[in-house]
């Protein structure tokens, strides 16, 4: 592996972007001085097609096994620099970059001291470049398959995508059937769809796929390995032991399976808001006070009698549990504006002589036909209010009166009072039937997915994507990815489109045969290591482990992700990250001490 | 110290930049050439070397006394990385990481927050000036903090004066 | 169970054998790992499986030489092992919590038997001592009754043990208490009564003025230790570390004797510090003149860095130092100050994590943000 260096270094001008703050002529005879280097250019756009060439004859003419490029930032052309040198047998990792435009010429107008600076970071990527090894790009081979969590709309839609494409889907629901919480939904908005008509062919289909294997009643208890190979066991849910809703994780359920899959999907959905946690708006104190999703199952029942009234008036209160940091629900949930839209324009259809008034902080109809919608909703005579209620109770009219009116007390008016938040003032509204049109929380038991797959979650609780713009299905952990409301709120077509990408994007590893794994990963010296096993204990990813028979530590490359955390625990300095070693790092600091 | 290199070379007189000194330059020249601190860099590459060149494609202006060295996670920053500058004779070590909640890799930050701190306190302990470690999260979204860290370690070095380590040959 | 080890004939040091024998005996454990006399006088370690070797076992034997921690490591760490009895000091005892955490050690077939410490002295001052007609155990012992811990006359403890406010065994599976005893009447113990069973010991309610004693020796020795560490900080203030152990010659000898230190190879015995010769010609170039051996600060500052929070204070690095550096002390008051920050204390109790491989997201919130 002792290779002695010979390096080329190129500084480039970025046509002025450079040249008109460093000296570049003077950085690259200084740099034709430093140690290992055999010759040192400029030249006017190193990324350019004649740049790239020139690098590529001198590595023939004068053997280069190493280049530094003195340009812009790694970020923008680390990967071209690496091609180039890749192309004419050097490996790609012994190629370094000296940032002299983003981090010199760009931010310091003092020709000389920012040439006094290319210089230093010029020669601290010298005597990195110096110590540079080669490192193999690395791929493994995957397993075809994707295990789903969660049988909802989301999860039957990956399900059916992935096996569409010949490959195997395990569908891991916890409840005795399929459909999750669109299930309980009467009709969709905005185009007042029966939700039956959606689901249940959808369901069939899954339940009829050659390729769609359903775990009903079942839950993920254990999972292992890495992107391309995970094993997952699946294990009863609700069983005995495991009080339903408990942690699926305990080992009390019966394994019923163990699945090897190359990729896996979160798509476990979302709890509702428990207005029990806002006592002020008088939930569970008055029949006639109830939740969106119980008067989603009014609607279904075509019943919307209280105590065997008709209620004349009947008022929507939304963001209940949502955009309100006292609770913790900070976010808004993103489907209250709309379903409570069609709750109300169904509530008009089938009472029509009932006064339906819906109490909103803002009206936020975005979805495609959303604003459409709500402006019939309007039209069609639900009335729309400003205002922020902040108490539901009902009069006391006289001792014992409500006690006398025992079987229709359900049915007495209750108070809703609040704040005109237009007219600044106060305001009070006697109602038959109050809907809280509630919000979306994380599920109360999303730590114990979180724990098997080592998730990271956002401040909300909701799964945290691994980017919020450009990777919005993927996760930290690789070959994970999130469809659904686990992710954030979201109504039925946004959650169809994030299970489609997360189908697509878990069947990319699947579909290629094999994955690319980060190729400078964290090495162990076996003779150094004394088996405290720290660097396991630092471990986000689980890669470091004692191996059984020698009490050393080792590291799976292809769990490992190369952040260094265990080569800094490591007292021993037994293990060591490539292309980020002790010695490479302090052979900069040395440079830029000088 | 003025600015010789402007006045010297065609190229930099051409940017008119050169007149439009920043702030932190803004003193009046004195005879003395002022003291310059060395700063010695680590910054993650996630988000605050992606910082640094955020104040670069935003051309904000700040002392070039800073020099960067790429790691990969604030958490990989071995205590050997600041003991080596500082004993030979850096002026300032600032280590640049994620916002806790933000690290690419989980918790590298704040495994990185525990080892600073202690570094910091033993360096204290052993009567080292520790004020010259500096701990900052920056993220890649913030270029102007970047700039403004580096401004501000700077001034705060400079008051300082060198570091007696670097006259100090026997450590 | 509170029992009673008999005491026949004043003679302590026959009861504490006759004990162990008992151990082996009754098969409570299968061996001994105890500090025994050689046939020359000197006192070191070893390994009992035969109860008829422990009539040169010397417990009491005030010198040391070394921390048995990391032996009973050794015996212990891996299966297949025995069960195997230590005898350790309060020091050892938490020397061997801080490796079970480093992995270097196990409890699982160990049975711990701690010592009140009365003090101990470095080898060469015990040598002396014997060359001066030997060591007064009566007396020795007789400050365990008082809680008056003096060196014998003409002869000081180790500096380690001079400023050991935590002399008193605590957490052991067994506990030999000193303290506060009248030892020709019986050697307090504290067994479990499954032990105390196979061995035939009873409970003894006898009246105990340990907590007392140990009160007092605490009280004594907080003193000291407080004196020595405003000292050494003050001293540190002014000179830093670098003038401190400025007559280090880097021979590694702290981190050789050190306990905690569990490395296999210390990185700076290691290739790593081995520079090329034109390294040394460029630094001493940098600063005109460059001190050799090289990167003494840096091994002192690492060391610190690896080791200081785990430093469980039994100051056999200054025993160790041929330059007679104070490192224990520089190492205990850094470490008082470092730990408090983590409210972590090196040898308490093996499930409190070590503070470098574990945080919490809601701590030191500020830092980083100004």
């Amino acid at each position: 592996m002792e290779q002695e260096p010979r390096i080329g270094v190129y500084v480039c001008h970025c046509g002025v972007n450079i040249a008109a703050a460093v000296d570049v002529e003077h950085v690259a005879r200084a740099a034709a001085e430093l140690p290992g280097v055999v010759v040192a250019r400029d030249n006017t756009y190193m990324c350019s097609d004649p740049g790239q060439a020139l690098i590529k004859q001198d590595i023939r003419e004068h053997g280069l096994n190493r280049v530094v490029v003195a340009s812009c930032s790694p970020r923008m052309h680390e990967r071209t620099f690496r091609a180039a040198a890749q192309q004419e047998g050097v490996n790609p990792y012994q190629v370094e970059m000296a940032n002299i435009r983003e981090q010199c010429s760009w931010v310091h107008r003092d020709k000389s001291r920012a040439t006094e600076k290319a210089g230093l970071l010029i020669a601290s990527a010298v005597a990195k470049a110096a110590r540079l090894e080669p490192l193999e790009q690395r791929e493994v081979d995957v397993t075809p398959g994707v295990v789903i969590i969660g049988g909802g709309i989301a999860g039957m839609t990956v399900a059916l995508d992935v096996a569409d494409t010949g490959l195997p889907a395990y569908l891991v629901e916890r409840e005795e059937s399929l459909g999750g919480r669109v299930a309980e939904l009467n009709r969709t908005f905005p185009s007042l769809q029966p939700v039956s008509d959606l689901l249940q062919p959808l369901i069939a289909r899954v339940q009829d796929h050659p390729n769609v294997t359903v775990f009903l009643t079942s839950c993920v208890s254990q999972v292992d390995g890495y992107i391309g190979n995970f094993e997952v066991e699946i294990s009863g849910y609700g069983e005995t032991g495991t009080p339903a809703g408990g942690d699926p994780a305990s080992k009390s359920g019966t394994p019923r399976a163990g699945l090897s899959v190359g990729s896996i999907i979160v798509a476990t959905g979302y709890d509702v808001f428990d207005p029990q946690r806002t006592p002020e708006l008088g939930y569970r104190d008055y029949p006639n006070v109830i939740t969106s999703l119980e008067m989603e199952e009014r609607l279904i029942q075509g019943d919307l009698t209280v105590d065997g009234r008709r209620p004349e008036r009947v008022a929507f209160v939304k963001c209940v549990g949502s955009r309100d940091a006292r609770l913790g629900n900070p976010h808004c949930s993103r489907v209250c504006c709309m379903y409570t839209a069609k709750q109300a324009r169904l509530v008009r259809e089938m009472l029509p002589e009932a006064e339906v008034t819906v109490f909103y902080i803002d009206v936020r109809a975005f979805s495609k036909g959303g604003e459409e919608f709500y402006d019939e909703t309007r039209s069609q005579g639900v009335r729309y209010r400003r205002a922020n209620v902040s108490e539901i109770y009902r009069k006391r009219s006289a001792p014992g009166v409500d006690a006398g009116l025992a079987p229709r007390a359900g049915a007495a008016p209750v108070l809703l009072v609040a704040e005109d938040t237009l007219l600044g003032q106060p305001i009070e509204f006697e109602a038959d039937l109050v809907v809280l049109a509630v919000g979306m929380e994380p599920r109360k038991n999303a730590g114990v997915i979180q724990k098997l797959l080592k998730l990271p979650r956002s401040a909300d609780g909701f799964f945290l994507e691994a980017h919020p713009k450009l990777r919005p299905v993927d996760t930290a952990m690789d070959g994970i990815f999130l469809a659904g409301c686990c992710q954030g709120p979201k109504d039925i077509p946004d959650t169809v489109a994030q299970a489609k990408a997360a189908a697509s994007s878990a069947l990319i590893p699947l579909i290629r045969g094999s994955v690319p794994v980060e190729s400078a990963s964290a090495v162990v010296n076996g003779e150094l290591c004394a088996g405290c096993a720290m660097c396991a204990d630092v471990c986000p990813y689980d890669a470091a482990a004692l191996d059984d028979l020698w009490g050393t530590s080792r590291i799976n490359p292809v769990l490992c992700k190369g952040c260094g955390a265990c080569a800094v625990t490591c007292p021993s300095s037994a293990i060591h990250l490539q292309h980020f070693t002790a010695e490479q790092v302090l052979a900069q600091v040395d440079a830029l001490v000088e | 110290m003025s600015d010789p290199a402007c006045e010297a070379k065609p190229a930099c007189e051409a940017k008119p930049a050169c007149e439009a000194k920043p702030a932190y330059e803004a003193k009046p020249a004195s005879p003395e050439p002022r003291f310059e601190p060395k700063i010695v860099a680590f910054l993650c590459n996630w988000c605050t070397y992606t910082g640094a060149d955020l104040a670069g494609t935003s051309r904000i202006q700040y002392p070039p006394n800073v020099r960067i060295i790429r790691l990969m996670c604030s958490g990989s920053v071995d205590p050997t990385y600041v003991l080596k500058p500082l004993l030979d004779g850096a002026d300032g070590v600032l280590i640049g990481g994620c916002h806790p909640g933000d690290c690419h890799y989980q918790s590298g930050n704040y495994k990185a927050r525990r080892r600073t701190i202690a570094l910091k306190e033993i360096l204290r302990g052993a009567g080292i000036d520790e004020t010259r470690v500096w701990l900052r999260w920056i993220s890649a979204s913030e270029g102007q903090r970047f700039a403004d860290t580096v401004t501000e370690m700077t001034e705060f070095l400079r008051e300082k004066g060198p570091n007696p380590m670097r006259t100090e040959w026997a450590v | 169970m509170r029992s009673l080890i008999p005491v026949e004939n004043e003679d302590v040091l026959s009861a504490i054998r006759g004990f162990l024998s008992q151990l082996l005996k009754a098969e409570v454990v299968d061996s001994v790992l105890v500090p025994m006399r050689t046939p020359t006088g000197a006192v070191t370690p070893a390994l009992v499986s035969d109860a008829a070797f422990l009539e040169h076992a010397d417990p009491l034997a005030p010198v040391m030489g070394l921390n048995a921690a990391p032996l009973a490591g050794r015996v212990s760490v891996r299966e297949p092992r025995e069960r195997v009895g230590v005898l350790l000091r309060p020091c050892e005892l938490r020397a061997l919590r801080e490796l079970v955490k480093l992995q270097q050690a196990s409890l699982d077939d160990l049975v711990t038997i701690g010592v009140d410490c009365l003090g101990t002295y470095d080898v060469s001052v015990y040598s002396a001592m014997r060359d001066d007609g030997g060591v007064d155990v009566t007396a020795y012992l007789a400050t365990a009754t008082s809680g008056d811990l003096v060196a014998a006359a003409g002869f000081a403890f180790r500096d380690g043990c001079q400023i050991c406010e935590k002399p008193h065994a605590e957490g052991a599976n067994i506990t030999l208490e000193l303290f506060g005893a009248d030892l020709e009447s019986g050697i307090p113990i504290t067994l479990p009564d499954d032990v105390a069973h196979k061995l035939g010991l009873g409970a003894v309610a006898a009246d105990r003025a340990r907590p007392q004693v140990i009160e007092k020796v605490v009280a004594a020795r907080t003193e000291s230790r407080d004196e020595r560490f405003s000292e050494i900080r003050e001293r540190l203030d002014r000179e830093g570390v670098q003038g401190v152990l400025a007559s280090c010659v880097r021979c590694h000898n702290c981190m050789t004797v050190c306990p905690v230190c569990y490395c296999k190879t210390c990185l700076f015995r290691s290739q790593v510090f081995e520079h090329e010769p034109i390294q040394y010609a460029n630094w001493a170039r940098r600063k005109g003149a460059y001190r050799l051996p090289s990167d003494t600060m840096l091994f002192h500052l690492t060391r610190l860095n690896h080791m200081v929070l785990s430093c469980i204070g039994c100051g056999l690095c200054s025993s160790g130092c041929p330059a007679d550096l104070p490192v224990g002390a520089v190492f205990r008051v850094i470490g008082q100050e470092t730990q408090e920050l983590f409210e972590y204390e090196p040898g308490r109790d093996v499930e409190e994590p070590l503070p470098l491989i574990t945080f919490k997201e809601e701590e030191w919130m500020d830092v980083g943000e100004e």
